[in-house]
């Protein structure tokens, strides 16, 4: 299978996982011992909708999303757009915004895209930047993501755009950038970021292939536990908090699913520079997956807080994303996870939250969660696609689950 | 008098004079090891006798100038195009500095100047940037037709590139035709307050780098990267900070690869050092630092593979002659034409590792003889450099604070 930029990436995943043929296959695979209960509560009745909601439309563009949001006290957002049609190949560029303290709208948008990419006009390129941090090491939020064709190079480049500065990364230990493409998703407050690279042109027969990086160029293959799955076809990692937990989904021979991990006590690439290239050591997460079971299909994990959560005494974590309900609708999805003190992940009971945007037609799809519960993507609406920004309101809802 | 000096600065303070960029020679002083125990310094790279040259040169020369350096070298690996600068008889004089041209050659292997049925400059220009007295740094693989994306400056009496008086960055972008202008669009380059701009690297994606005069009385030199958004036309300009305890007076930025990784050079007292900035973080090029003494070290270019090229300064004999050399995962390689009278400067590297750059002195009166080289092979006497490792090494991240960049311009003239 080969990954193209803008394919299984979003909206690959967003709109096959809303095809109810797709979602028909789906199945429940083997998980570890923090399997999910997700689709007991996904049959429960929905939540109110705890978040004040803020439309994000980049001016004179069509199709915004917003793809992550950090946890900054006055919020920043990225996302991107599909900018002017020239020859009739769309393009798509990024964009990175401050989320206004009052208000229904964001206006004000800062473009946040690699500054060339010619090479194939043929197909899809552009920019697409994945998420923000809070605060990196040197102080400014750093934004991550993937590059089509930059410059005159083909293919599909992880790129991390660093106070102006563009950095590129191809597939980590082949420099000539010859095999494979790069991606990424995700990143901490340490700089360390998550995402996958491709081994091989065609990606058959891939192996485990989520990677993280902490610059300089320390890379690790994430190797899933037994208790994901022993065959393991291909993964990708989405989301990193600061703890070092991690979110993304794998593909086992039944289909896709969401994994996460928990960090335990130690061993989690919680600082830049922690994890060196020999690889990386699953025995120091707990494992769990948000799996398909039920009437679940699909579910997509695209990014996890480090909130200050505590339930019952243990520390609780927020995931989101999205899921495909079977019926040709997507829902976005906000689920709490935990690790006990015997290190087993677990699903915080009667936590799932399915998430559709008020406006939303059929598709609703949560991209990031920051530290204080608010959550950013986009839905679809009159044939298009519209990025939002949902700010935690403090619903009692959904407050008794904090403390 | 270092050899770079000769031919960047020199030129800048033969047409300013002291009111221009002006630092301090090497006179000794402070031991730059000392500063921090970092990748890629080396006490005495090969150490004694010079090594036999690894590289087969080609010999760049043209029939109507003494002098010819290439500055740069695009980074297709096949039909290879350069960048150079010539100097006409008599030595540059108070209007008349140089004149650059590109060219298309087949390096390593071939005659100059004539493959694929192009035929050497015979007049200036012989593309973009076009005009004298501009002094051309690097070509990027950019193009249509025959003419490249390429970067230079413009002095103050170069009055076609509107920036008379001032000493500004000038990009040459073919891809762009109008109805009513040339078939290429010329842009100026402008940051900061002191009107001296200087471009010399740039890269596929079309991100440049260089440096701009600042301060209180325009004497110090600060590296920065330059490019256009594809929205609008107002560049983005972004300072390269360098960590604060390499106490740099004054930073340089010379050469990009297409991954954004950039090379150049730093001062601090009397001292120049290498650096290279690698995925958001600083690392130190600094060679012969056996007797404490400080001498210099260059960065000029870096490829694809993130080898370095760059010239630096031995104790091998007292002339202080520069070496160049060719950095690949903290080992240094010298670059010389192994006669220990030459001294050799490498400017850039191309992604198929082409080295190109000059020899200066032999026996023609200090003659500069531009080059285009490949490594010669892989026998025990022509080690050539591998591509690197993985840097594994900590590095030394001194990024901004702020978000903010600096005000500049880019305009057509």
């Amino acid at each position: 299978m080969k990954y193209s930029l803008l394919g299984l990436s979003r909206r690959n995943l967003a709109l096959i996982a809303s095809a109810a043929a797709v979602a028909a296959t789906l199945c429940s695979a083997s998980m570890g011992s923090g399997a999910s209960q997700l689709s007991r509560h996904a049959l429960r009745k929905p939540l109110p909708f705890p978040w004040n909601v803020v439309k994000v439309n980049v001016p004179g563009e069509s199709n915004t999303e917003v793809t992550g949001i950090n946890s900054l006290p006055v919020p920043e957002i990225v996302g991107d757009y599909v900018s002017s049609v020239t020859s009739g190949v769309s393009n798509y560029r990024s964009f990175y915004a401050t989320v206004p303290s009052s208000g229904t709208s964001i206006t004000s948008f800062e473009d946040a895209s690699y500054p060339v990419t010619y090479k194939d006009k043929t197909t899809l390129h552009g920019t697409e930047m994945n998420a923000i941090n809070s605060l990196s090491t040197s102080g400014v939020p750093v934004l991550v993501g993937v590059v089509s064709s930059p410059g005159d190079q083909n293919g599909n480049w992880a790129v991390v755009f660093n106070q102006g500065l563009w950095s590129l990364t191809n597939n980590p230990g082949t420099f000539k950038g010859t095999v494979g493409d790069g991606y990424l998703y995700g990143i901490n407050n340490q700089d360390i970021a998550v995402g996958y690279h491709t081994k091989n042109a065609s990606c058959a027969s891939c192996s485990p292939i989520a990677y993280f990086v902490a610059p300089p160029e320390r890379y690790a293959d994430i190797t899933f536990p037994s208790t994901i799955s022993t065959n393991v076809q291909n993964a990708i990692a989405y989301g990193i908090n600061a703890s070092g937990d991690m979110v993304g989904i794998v593909e086992v021979s039944a289909g896709w699913e969401s994994w996460y991990a928990l960090c335990k006590s130690s061993g989690c690439p919680t600082e830049s520079g922690s994890t060196s290239g020999s690889g990386f050591n699953s025995d120091a997460y707990c494992w769990g997956a948000l799996d398909n079971g039920g009437s679940m299909f699909r579910t997509t994990a695209y990014a996890i807080n480090d909130g200050s959560l505590s339930v019952g005494g243990v520390a609780t974590r927020e995931v989101v994303g999205s899921y495909s309900d079977g019926s040709g609708v997507t829902h976005g999805f906000l689920v709490q996870v935990s690790r006990t003190s015997a290190n087993v992940c677990q699903q915080v009971g009667n936590s799932f939250q399915k998430i559709d945007e008020p406006d939303a037609a059929s598709l609703t799809v949560v991209r990031g969660v920051n530290d204080a519960g608010d959550i950013a993507g986009y839905y679809n609406s009159s044939g298009s696609v519209h990025g939002f920004v949902g700010i935690y309101n403090g619903a009692a809802e959904r407050r008794r689950l904090r403390r | 008098m270092a050899l770079r000096r000769l031919t960047r600065r020199q030129f800048v303070a033969i047409a300013f004079g002291a009111g221009a960029f002006v630092l301090a020679a090497c006179q000794g002083g402070t031991n730059p090891s000392s500063v921090g125990a970092l990748p890629k310094i080396n006490v005495n790279p090969e150490a004694g006798t010079y090594p036999a040259p690894r590289f087969s040169f080609v010999p760049y020369t043209l029939p109507y100038a003494n002098d010819v350096e290439i500055t740069g070298v695009d980074s297709n690996s096949n039909a290879t195009r350069i960048s150079g600068v010539y100097f006409n008889t008599p030595k540059p004089s108070a209007t008349t500095l140089y004149n650059s041209f590109t060219a298309r050659v087949f390096t390593g292997t071939s005659t100059p100047c004539n493959d694929f049925g192009w035929t050497c400059p015979t007049a200036d220009p012989q593309n973009p940037p076009s005009g004298s007295n501009i002094f051309i740094n690097e070509i990027s693989a950019a193009q249509t037709a025959n003419s490249n994306f390429s970067v230079g400056y413009a002095p103050p009496f170069t009055t076609s590139y509107g920036c008379a008086g001032t000493i500004c960055g000038v990009i040459s972008d073919p891809r762009g035709t109008t109805s009513s202008g040339p078939p290429r669009h010329t842009y100026q380059i402008q940051v900061g307050s002191c009107h001296e701009t200087y471009l010399y690297g740039t890269s596929d994606p079309l991100i440049q780098v260089g440096y701009y005069i600042k301060g209180a009385n325009c004497l110090h030199a600060q590296a920065f990267e330059e490019y256009l958004p594809p929205h609008g036309s107002t560049p983005v300009v972004v300072d390269f900070h360098l960590p604060s305890n390499w106490n740099s007076t004054d930073s340089m930025a010379y050469g990009i690869n297409n991954k954004g990784d950039v090379v150049g050079e730093y001062r601090t007292g009397t001292s120049e050092i290498g650096w290279e900035y690698h995925e958001f973080c600083y690392y130190k090029i600094q060679y012969d630092t056996s007797s404490g003494v400080s001498l210099q070290t260059q960065a000029r270019g870096i490829n694809w593979a993130d080898i370095v090229v760059g010239s630096y300064e031995d104790q091998r004999t007292t002339k202080q002659i520069p070496n160049g050399f060719v950095e690949s995962g903290g080992t240094p390689y010298t670059v010389n034409d192994g006669t220990n009278e030459a001294g050799t400067v490498v400017n850039n590297i191309n992604n198929d590792d082409v080295i190109v750059g000059y020899h200066v002195g032999g026996g023609n009166h200090g003659d500069y003889i531009g080059f285009t080289a490949r490594c010669k092979g892989s026998d025990s006497d022509h080690v050539c450099p591998a591509d690197p490792p993985t840097p594994s090494s900590s590095c030394e991240s001194q990024l901004r604070t702020d978000r903010a960049t600096d005000s500049a311009t880019r305009r057509r003239p």
